[in-house]
């Protein structure tokens, strides 16, 4: 039971949450000249 | 040199009588310092372009340059257009870069680390399915260095990626076929007819079909990536030195796409530990001001509030 509690945080939480970080540091790191 | 002043050829013809030499020298060098300036705003590099002009043009009007060596001496004391385009580049950053005299900086080549993570994540990422495939479209599409054309071929040359697409077409184009045997008068198994469900391609164009939709991302990736990679090869050198504190290189090393990577794709396939393995290269990266490394890890801790936030409201309801 608490494996799957947290594998399912891991994969429906922090790894959507974890996709918008990325998406904001490498959109910071390319937008400098 | 002739005795009325007008620079020969190695052949003794009139070089600079018309001046068509020296023309298509200026018109050469301008032509290269308005291709290295693409980078820079619109109207810096007009403004830039014009300025060089205006310099070369009022030279030549002076007994400054009289002929083809000296136009040429001051073109070279002008110097390479990709530094002068650096140059400026420097100036229209000076407020996070204050110019001034000394060494002169160190500067790296623009790389193309971003343009090759998504096309790896758009082929060989598709293996995580959907996601893999999604982050490298995220990420194909934050790119400087596609046209929209090339970003809308690498969407749509294989939705999904080429392992997903295969992965799907194994299970939606599945077919079962079954045979029906009876027994007739004499004893014997006669089959009846084979009723088939579902949908399949023939062989014929179903093995073919499948070839292109692993293959052809990975082609169109490899043709982009080279055009991609040709453009960053115009692009002007950018220095790295900068005073202590300021904002770092910009530059995607090793560490600086383990961390995007692992931040994106690494919670799939390390539940948690991937997405913070993936904050510790940020933080251990010299790419990111402070700031943003927090908002980083802020944004990656809200998973850790949500669950919080949702026991809360059980609790209390």
């Amino acid at each position: 039971m608490f494996r799957m509690t947290g594998l399912v945080f891991g994969l429906f939480v922090l790894a959507p949450t974890g996709i918008v970080a990325a998406v904001y540091l490498t959109v910071r790191l390319n937008s400098r000249r | 040199m002739s005795e009325a002043g007008t620079a020969m050829t190695d052949d003794g013809g009139d070089l600079f009588g018309d001046d068509s030499v020296g023309d298509a020298l200026v018109a050469e060098y301008l032509r290269r310092l308005d291709a290295a300036a693409w980078s820079l705003p619109a109207d810096r590099r007009v403004e830039l372009v014009a300025e060089i002009a205006d310099h070369i043009a009022h030279a030549r009007a002076t007994a400054e340059v009289s002929d083809e060596a000296s136009l040429r001496e001051l073109l070279d004391r002008l110097g390479d257009p990709a530094d002068i385009v650096a140059e400026a580049c420097a100036d229209v950053d000076a407020v996070t870069v204050p110019a001034g005299p000394g060494p002169v900086p160190r500067t790296v080549r623009p790389g193309i680390a971003l343009e090759v993570s998504a096309v790896a994540l758009l082929t060989v990422g598709s293996i995580i399915p959907f996601v893999g495939w999604l982050v490298g479209v995220v990420l194909a599409w934050l790119s400087r260095r596609f046209t929209v054309t090339e970003k809308i071929l690498l969407t749509l040359v294989v939705p999904f990626g080429p392992f997903t697409a295969v992965l799907l077409a194994a299970r939606l184009a599945s077919q079962r076929c079954s045979a029906t045997f009876s027994s007739d008068a004499a004893g014997n198994l006669v089959s009846g007819p084979t009723v088939c469900t579902g949908f399949a391609f023939p062989v014929w164009l179903g093995v073919p079909l499948m070839v292109a939709t692993v293959v052809a991302p990975f082609v169109i990736g490899g043709v982009v990536l080279r055009r991609a990679r040709d453009r960053a090869a115009l692009e002007p050198a950018i220095p790295v030195a900068g005073p202590p504190g300021a904002s770092g290189p910009n530059r995607w090393g090793a560490l600086e796409i383990a961390a995007v990577l692992l931040l994106s794709v690494g919670g799939f396939l390390l539940p948690v530990v991937g997405p913070f393995a993936g904050l510790v290269c940020a933080w251990v990266s010299t790419a990111w001001t402070s700031t943003e490394k927090w908002v980083a890890t802020a944004i990656t801790s809200a998973a850790l509030v949500i669950p919080l936030t949702l026991a809360v409201m059980f609790a209390v309801l």
